[in-house]
């Protein structure tokens, strides 16, 4: 590994564990602290959601334009965001069981972390395969809201792991390649701790849907 | 609590779809009197980028970066601003538009500035050859 790759990924992951750091405190702070109730009873959870939306476009959109500080500040408002949303999570499992599920999704970003850096697969052939793959987990979860099959949950989390564990080797690749076409360092990191983070968050709430131990 | 956490899924789904979804932008190059020595390409607003690593030498572009932005580029316009009309010039023209298409099949623009010689009778042929072979649009 060369100093300029070594210096990518060092803050690539240390972004990403800030990142995961913030989401994971946040959402055991507010579970743990009396701001819960004022979360399920106002109507924050959409102003939450569309916040996180818009950060996530304009980072997509506006990543080779805006300044790296700039990139950072709404990486780190995201995670924090998504850590209000987190409190429902804290609130509904086992501590014990999400952190086990937390250790496992690390092992298995860990893993295909590896297999992306080192494989000598060309990685963006299977990235149009990979986002159909999403597409389709989004559509079926919209039509099992009305359907409610529980089989279909499970199907669509197991795919769902599947897909994440790929796009992690895709994303490790795709830093490792300037693939983001992004040239500033700082800015490649943040987006590239970013799209790992978002892996990570998937498979995690996957993981937690298909084993994780409820409070009840 | 349950129908939420279902919620909480969908939308970080949606919100990772819309960072995997790759934004196309356009791209130029340019050079300067010669391509081989002077070659230099702008994507979006970033500073330019010399790319003299022997790219048409090796007949592949051998950079990555380059490769990925081509695949990515919804419009590539290639500015033969300041270029001599020579046929050393045109034949290594000839291989790296070969080159960026094998990486996309998007527009490709030849612009063409007063400084070119345009009555010039290689760079017309040139431009015949091109136009046929690549569905190049020359602006003048």
């Amino acid at each position: 590994m060369n100093d300029e790759l070594r210096d990518v990924f060092s803050k690539v992951f240390m972004w990403l564990f800030v990142g995961l750091l913030i989401t994971f405190g946040m959402g055991y702070g507010i579970q743990e602290s009396t701001l819960m109730d004022t979360l399920f009873s106002g109507g924050l959870y959409l102003f939450v959601w569309l916040a996180e939306i818009v950060i996530a476009i304009v980072l997509a959109v506006r990543i080779r334009k805006i300044k790296p500080l700039t990139a950072t500040i709404l990486y780190l408002f995201y995670t924090a965001l998504t850590g209000i949303t987190f409190a429902t999570i804290f609130a509904y499992f086992e501590l014990g069981s999400i952190m086990i599920i937390f250790g496992v999704t690390a092992l298995i970003m860990l893993l295909f972390g590896l297999v992306g850096y080192f494989t000598k697969i060309d990685l963006t052939k299977i990235s149009t395969f990979l986002f159909m793959g999403i597409l389709a987990i989004i559509i079926m979860s919209v039509v099992n809201i009305f359907i409610g099959s529980e089989t279909l949950d499970l199907g669509l989390c197991i795919i769902g792991i599947i897909i994440f564990m790929a796009y992690i080797a895709f994303d490790i690749q795709a830093i490792k390649r300037k693939l983001y076409g992004i040239e500033n360092q700082d800015s490649l990191a943040i987006y590239g701790a970013f799209q790992l983070y978002l892996d990570f968050v998937n498979i995690f709430l996957d993981l937690l849907s298909l084993f994780g131990n409820s409070r009840d | 609590m349950k129908k939420l956490l279902f919620l909480i899924m969908v939308v970080i789904v949606v919100i990772t779809i819309s960072l995997k979804v790759n934004y196309k932008a356009h791209i130029s190059l340019s050079f300067g009197n010669n391509i081989k020595s002077n070659y230099q390409y702008h994507y979006q607003d970033t500073r330019p980028k010399d790319i003299t690593n022997d790219i048409l030498d090796n007949i592949k572009i051998s950079d990555r970066y380059l490769q990925n932005i081509l695949v990515k580029a919804d419009n590539i316009y290639i500015d033969l601003n300041g270029l001599l009309v020579n046929k050393n010039n045109f034949k290594d023209l000839n291989k790296l538009l070969e080159v960026m298409r094998k990486y996309t099949k998007e527009k490709i623009t030849i612009i063409l500035k007063d400084e070119n010689n345009y009555d010039d009778y290689l760079l017309n042929k040139w431009i015949f050859k091109i136009k046929s072979n690549y569905d190049i649009m020359v602006e003048r």
